[in-house]
């Protein structure tokens, strides 16, 4: 860098202010030269500057890290300068004094600190001006202090804090300032204060336990206790109760650090909570627990004294039980000054200390009974001094030693002989020689025992005495006070033995101890009553309750009854004898139940005592299961034998029988099993096996393996053959070697013999049931014998069946037919058998059967004399048979004979089963009969060769009966051929009987059993289908032949007819479990599918109510006519232009005496479908005309009336016929009447109805075509129709007014009807409006409610007839 | 220039001044994404070392002298736009 030439100088001022000036430019322009990337320049001589803005850069820098240094850190930092005044805080410090409004800190910078010290007052005062002190220390120049501290608390209401302050100064001389910190301290000192407090308690427990170790009794231990709490544990007091175990009544024995007062305002008691709850103290008095109560303030029970304890500064108490023997005896109370001080670590350590004082409770007990002799001794000793004669006659040795010279005083007699010496030995030998000791040590000793003013402890002394043997002496010192001088009195005794003995209880003690406790059994000391007095054993959890529970207490209070009886016998029993064993008793305890076994021993007697009693209770519940067990098995196991056909059998290792056991009862084995002793299984006599072969057998016996049901049979000593099942395993001895087989075995001969029976029965079963199957379908007697014979052999399993019928002209049985095995069945049929009684084939069985007319059987042939060829059977190999009479009527016509092979194969059971085949035979005999018998006609029909309605029921019976047999269903299907009527009366008769008998012999080719089909009706066909699996079976059947029939072209004349059929069906059993039924069910599903337009239709229930319905309509109707309910209503018909009557139509109505009158709508069709249409429609016709003639006679101006004819009459063939005879009855009939035939009907048939229309008119009625513009009509034809007035349908004269094509319309049909020259009629005129078109448009007549409805002929006559007279006239 | 050969560098430095500190920073960085194991750095403070500075004619810092390779090139200033310091030492412009 070139050096920058300095300007000329004026001046060092000027010098200054011009360097300066350059200076700040230069750094200027070297911060813009260098953007600002240059820390620092040098100068010629290599020094480096920094640059100003990098140097304030720096500045900010380290004031930035400054800070967030002082923010970092915990403590709350306020910088002082050297006046004290505060330069800056960190944030700590600025939250600190924000949160805590206290007055020593506070923050604001530019705050004299060191004056707030000075001015601060109340708490903490002292230590601010301390602070404040400190500080100024630290800025004296010349290094004052280095640094100083201050600790001070700093509590708020709610936790106790503190606060370390330091303060430090800067790091020059003289500090330009100090840095102040204020550091929480709470948590160190709370750890600390938790340290200190814990060190208070372990001094007190060292000291209490130094104190348990010397102490002698009770309330020297309880004083001292209360005396070390306070001193060495800093408690505020301490206080020990202790409890009356009768009064439940506390009092305290021993205290410190509380006051009389105090003391005495305390009650304590352990009976429990009062009003104003338990106090701690006696609740832990009471319960022997600990009783902590960290904020005395807030203890409701403490509330009542709550001032008495605050007074005092007590916060926290602490209560712990001490027990004596595990019995709350006491409770020591310790009182600390702040809240709070029992933590767990301390309650834990004072809970040990409480332990502690227990245990020495328990020992100052055991050391008072010692203790009482020593106090007897001691005793002695004080009389001693004063008869020093009596010193030499005890036993002891004694020694008087004054403490000045430290010499003996006296020595009596026990003394010498104890150490072996003379008196004046002893006496020279001082006591420091005797003792081994030094002046000294002495000296201080019994200073000590002086200054103690107590009894010293006894010291104990191991010496060898003259022989060398080892001895203990015990001495016991004691300080007596002589003038001025002080005498020592010691005691000696020979404490070898004592100690000897001692060791030796100890030693008894532990090896009993540990033998006890080897015991797994329970060991009570029991007195005679079964008080628990001890219990020495680890196992608490075998104890009816535990154990501080029992003692004390009565087995009788602890155990229940039986447990506590048997205890008590065995103590009584011990009592008398001194020791008893074995008596047991089970107890029920949280693991279950559990039996032991007692040992129970009398100890040996202390005098004056009760009997005591140890107690041994051993646990022998495995035992005991193990019994129990056992004994189980072997109950199980001979029930077992023991039933009626079981029996154990054992074979040794040769497979050889060696016992049975059990077998005795059963038939034929008893004797029999004795001699199979030393036989194997396959040497028994007479024994074969069933299930499989001896090898495979003794294969599996060779393999060691078990077996189950092995069945053999063997010929008993009787004769009897006898089935057997054994099982078995193989037993192996100790050693795992093969030693044989045992098992057991049953008699299984009556199973057998029932299995045999139901195989029997079964195939007479089966021979029932196929010849009742047969009998319904065979027509031919022949055949259903052979038949029969055929299933008795095949299906029954018989060697030979046959039957044969009576001649009675002959006196002969004649075989029939014949069935077997063997061919002699052939040759049997060419036998006669006589029946004649005298001679020797009369007696045979077949004889008797027939006679007696009960079945005749023999199950044993072979040896029956009455069997006729029994050689002949005996070689066919029949040993049993039975000859069953056929009856018809009661009397025997036939006999059915039965062979069989086994003998005794007829039994009661078999025998009615053949009974009632025998019945039923003789009744398809006799049906049969009957069926040839009867006239033909009364079952057939002659038409079609078909069964009739009677037959189709009867036979469907006889299917029904199967059905219910064999548990299927049945479905009986009514067929109609539709508008089979039509084809008959169009056709003519003959015609349709030859397309009947088509249908049938269809029906009968497509149903493959003239027998299940029928003809019930005239176009009426029924099928049965005997056997119905299923209903869809039926469904599907049905629509297959239902398709079939309509397909089907029957030829008849070279004309094809194709016929159409609807169906009802029924099924078995929903619809009906009688044939009757069923055909009254058929029918009302078919009349449904015929109202409905299905083809076919099931019957349902549901089904019933509306069929019913139409029925009775059908029924009422029927009747109807019979009872006149049926009338004609007249609706008038006018000249549209006059107004005039010009005619009127006749409307049927049905007064039905239920419901009222019925139109027309409602039982038209109904009429039709019945039939009923013809008679209805000659009924109106002939009304019609009466009604007419009636009115002309009178004089009446009567109008032509207009009938309907119904599509049905007019086919009719007789229709003109019957008109003419309707107008016959007067020549001015025809006159008054008009038929109304529809549009529709009449181009059904034109050709037809043109003829027959002709025809009527030519008898000089009218013809109106009604409903006109409905139907199709030819117009072709129109002009040629016979008619004489055309009707406009109603709904045309509706539309006339909805709009120009409806009136367009109707003026074109009168046009139309004008043009061919005919009337017109407008029908259903209900307005004015149409009144008034039809007459613009020239209609003729109307008709409709604009006029009239239609009305009774009386009423019609009355308002129009006569009034149009009135007016004619 | 081989891409094998070692780069010495020597930066100079003002104490701990704010920008000397910069370039320390980013010339380790540098080296150490870009050189990997072909660099060396020694780093003189010209406050302890007025002598040195003075030697090597320096007379703003931070400066970086680039030792090798050769020829020895001088940049001043923080070092903080990588890509001018590595066209400055002639390396191939490789995307930072």
């Amino acid at each position: 860098m070139k050096s920058i030439t300095a300007p000329a100088l004026q001046g060092t001022d000027e010098e200054i202010r011009t360097l300066i000036e350059l200076l700040h430019a230069t750094g200027q322009r070297l911060e813009q030269l260098t953007a600002g990337e240059v820390d620092a320049v040098a100068d010629s001589e290599g020094r480096s500057f920094v640059l100003r803005h990098v140097q304030e850069r720096q500045r900010h820098n380290e004031a930035a890290k400054q800070a967030a240094i002082l923010n970092a850190l915990p403590a709350h930092i306020a910088l002082l300068d050297a006046q004290g005044i505060i330069i800056s805080v960190n944030n700590a410090w600025r939250q600190f004094a924000a949160l805590n409004a206290l007055p020593s800190p506070q923050f604001g910078v530019g705050v004299n600190y060191l004056a707030l010290c000075d001015h601060a007052r109340g708490e903490g005062a002292a230590e601010a001006q301390q602070a404040a002190a400190g500080i100024r220390c630290l800025l004296i120049p010349g290094g004052g202090a280095q640094s100083f501290s201050l600790e001070y608390p700093c509590h708020s209401p709610a936790q106790q804090r503190w606060f370390l302050m330091t303060a430090t100064p800067f790091a020059d001389d003289p500090p330009h300032g100090v840095v102040v910190m204020h550091i929480d301290i709470s948590e160190r000192k709370r750890a600390e204060g938790r340290i200190l407090r814990l060190n208070r308690v372990y001094a007190v427990q060292s000291g209490i336990n130094a104190l348990i170790v010397r102490v002698h009794d009770r309330d020297e231990l309880f004083r001292e206790t209360c005396r070390i709490a306070v001193e060495a544990g800093a408690f505020r007091a301490a206080w020990i109760g202790v409890i009356d175990p009768q009064t439940l009544d506390g009092r305290i024995v021993a205290w410190h650090g509380a006051d009389q007062d105090f003391i005495r305002s305390i009650k304590l008691t352990a009976r429990g909570a009062t009003a104003q709850g338990e106090p701690p103290a006696c609740r832990s008095l009471r319960q022997g627990q600990t009783v902590i109560c960290n904020d005395i303030a807030t203890e409701p029970s403490l509330a009542p004294r709550l001032d008495v304890l605050l007074q005092r500064g007590y916060r926290s108490m602490g209560c712990f039980p001490l027990t004596l023997a595990g019995q709350p005896e006491a409770v020591i109370v310790l009182f600390a000054g702040e809240p709070d001080y029992f933590d767990v670590e301390e309650v834990q350590l004072l809970a040990n200390l409480a332990a502690n004082i227990s245990f020495a409770l328990d020992n100052l007990e055991h050391e008072k009974t010692l203790n009482r002799i020593d106090a007897q001794r001691q005793q002695g000793e004080e009389s001693l001094r004063r008869f020093s004669s009596a010193m030499d006659a005890t036993a002891d040795a004694i020694y008087l030693i004054d403490r000045t010279s430290m010499r003996f005083i006296h020595v009596n007699d026990a003394a010498c002989r104890m150490h072996g010496k003379t008196r004046e030995e002893l006496l020279a030998l001082g006591p420091v020689a005797l003792l081994e000791t030094s002046r000294a040590e002495l000296e201080r000793t019994y200073d000590a025992i002086i200054a103690s003013g107590a009894d010293a402890e006894p010291l104990e002394l191991l010496r060898l005495r003259q022989d060398g043997s080892q001895a203990w002496i015990e001495l016991r010192r004691h300080a007596q006070r002589t003038g001025e001088r002080w005498t020592i009195i010691t005691l000696g005794r020979d404490i070898t033995e004592r100690k000897r003995h001692e060791q030796e209880i100890l030693a008894t003690k532990t090896r009993l101890q540990g033998m006890l406790d080897a015991i797994p059994d329970l060991l009570f000391e029991l007195g005679l009553d079964g008080r628990y007095y001890a219990y020495h054993s680890p196992h608490q959890e075998l104890l009816a309750a535990p154990k501080e529970e029992l003692l004390g207490r009565t087995v009788g209070e602890m155990l229940p009854a039986e447990a506590a009886d048997a205890v008590l016998s065995a103590l009584r029993e011990a009592d008398t004898t001194g020791r008893s064993a074995g008596k047991q008793f089970k107890l029920a305890l949280p693991q279950g139940i559990l039996w032991f076994e007692l040992s129970v021993a009398r100890m040996a007697v202390v005098h004056g005592q009760e009997p005591r009693f140890i107690c041994l209770s051993r646990d022998i519940t495995e035992r005991k299961q193990a019994e129990l067990e056992l004994r189980e098995n072997e109950a199980r196991f001979r029930s077992l034998i023991n039933l009626s056909t079981d029996w154990y059998w054992q074979q040794d290792a040769d497979l050889r029988f060696v016992a049975f056991s059990g077998g005795d009862h059963v038939d034929g084995w008893g004797k029999d099993q004795l001699t199979w002793v030393g036989l194997r299984r396959w040497e028994i006599p007479g024994i074969a096996p069933i299930s499989g072969t001896w090898q495979e057998h003794k294969a599996l016996l060779e393999g060691r393996k078990p077996f189950r049901d092995f069945e053999y049979q063997r010929l008993a000593g009787d004769g009897a053959l006898r089935f057997v099942e054994a099982s078995g395993e193989p037993i192996f001895d100790a050693d795992g070697d093969f030693a044989g087989y045992r098992g057991v075995a049953t008699d299984i001969t009556l199973r057998k013999s029932a299995e045999h029976r139901i195989r029997r029965l079964n195939r007479v079963h089966a021979v029932l049931s196929g010849i009742n199957a047969l009998i319904v379908r065979v027509a031919d007697r022949d055949a259903l014998f052979h038949e029969a014979c055929r299933i008795a052999v095949e299906d029954g399993g018989f060697r030979l069946a046959w039957i044969g019928l009576i001649d009675e002209a002959a006196m002969e049985l004649v075989p029939i037919a014949a069935a077997g095995t063997t061919t002699d069945a052939g040759t049997l049929v060419n036998q006669r058998f006589s029946l004649v009684e005298e001679t020797p084939r009369g007696n045979t069985l077949s004889a008797r059967a027939i006679r007696s007319k009960e079945p005749v059987f023999t199950n044993d042939v072979p040896n029956d004399p009455a069997v006729v060829f029994q050689a002949e059977h005996a070689q066919r190999g029949s040993r049993s048979m039975a000859i069953l009479p056929l009856l018809v009527s009661g009397e025997t016509v036939g006999v059915l004979a039965l062979y069989a092979e086994e003998t005794g194969f007829f039994d009661e059971e078999e025998l009615k089963l053949l009974t009632e085949l025998a019945g039923d035979i003789g009744f398809a005999i006799d049906h049969l009969a009957k069926e040839a018998r009867l006239n033909y006609l009364a079952y057939y029909d002659p038409l079609t060769g078909l069964a009739n309605r009677s037959l189709f029921l009867d036979r469907v019976a006889q299917h029904l009966r199967n059905a219910l047999a064999g548990g299927h269903g049945l479905a009986m299907l009514l067929i109609d051929l539709e508008r089979f009527k039509n084809i008959n009366d169009s056709l003519g008769r003959p015609a349709g009987d030859a397309l009947l008998r088509l249908v049938a012999d269809w029906l009968t080719s497509h149903v493959e059993d003239a027998s299940l089909v029928a003809r019930v009706g005239a176009d009426h066909f029924a099928v049965v289908l005997p056997e119905v699996k299923q209903d869809c079976d039926v469904a599907r059947q049905l629509e297959l032949t239902i398709e079939a029939l309509v397909e089907h072209p029957f030829r008849l004349n070279d004309a094809v007819f194709r016929v159409a059929a609807k169906v009802g069906v029924a099924l078995y059993p929903e619809d009906g479990a009688d044939a009757d039924t069923l055909f009254r069910n058929a029918e009302a599903a078919l009349k449904r599918a015929k109202a409905s337009g299905q083809r076919y239709l099931f019957y349902t229930r549901t089904m019933t109510a509306t069929v019913a319905a139409s029925l009775s309509l059908e029924n009422q109707l029927r009747q109807a006519l019979d009872n006149d309910e049926f009338v004609l209503h007249y609706q008038p018909k006018v000249n549209l232009v006059s107004g005039k009557l010009v005619g009127a139509e006749a409307l049927i109505r049905w007064n039905d005496p239920r419901s009222g009158l019925v139109p027309p709508v409602r039982f038209i069709p109904v009429l039709e479908e019945i039939g009923l249409i013809y008679e209805v429609g000659r009924w109106a016709l002939r009304r019609a005309i009466a009604d007419y003639l009636r009115w002309r006679a009178a004089g009446l101006p009567a109008v032509r009336i207009a009938v309907n004819v119904s599509p049905l009459q007019l086919r009719q063939r007789g229709f003109v016929a019957e008109i003419g005879q309707a107008i016959a009855i007067d020549p001015q009939a025809a006159a008054g009447l008009e038929l109304e035939i529809t549009e529709s009907v009449i181009m059904e048939d034109i050709k037809h109805n043109i003829a027959s229309l002709q025809a009527v008119r030519a008898m000089g009625v009218s013809i109106a075509i009604d409903d006109f513009g409905t139907g199709f009509s030819s117009l072709s034809y129109l002009s040629k129709l016979p008619i004489d007035t055309l009707k406009i349908d109603r709904s045309f004269v509706i539309d006339m007014t909805t709009g120009p094509q409806g009136l367009a319309l109707v003026s074109t049909i009168i046009d139309l009807a004008h043009a061919l020259k005919l009337k017109v009629v407008a029908e259903g005129v209900d307005t004015e409006e149409q009144q008034r078109l039809l007459n613009l448009l020239n209609c003729d007549e109307m008709q409709g409610y604009l006029f009239s409805k239609p009305l009774p002929a009386e009423v019609f006559e009355a308002r129009y007839l006569a009034a149009a007279s009135a007016t004619a006239a | 220039m081989s891409r094998r050969a070692i780069f010495r560098f020597r930066l100079y430095v003002a104490g701990e001044a704010p920008n000397s500190m910069a370039a320390i920073a980013n010339l380790a960085v540098l080296c150490r994404v870009h050189l990997p194991d072909r660099y060396e750095i020694e780093i003189v403070d010209v406050f302890r070392d007025p002598k040195r500075a003075l030697a090597d004619s320096i007379f703003m810092t931070p400066t970086l002298v680039v030792l090798t390779p050769p020829p020895i090139r001088k940049i001043v200033g923080t070092l903080s736009r990588t890509q001018t310091v590595l066209l400055a030492l002639g390396l191939p412009d490789i995307a930072a």
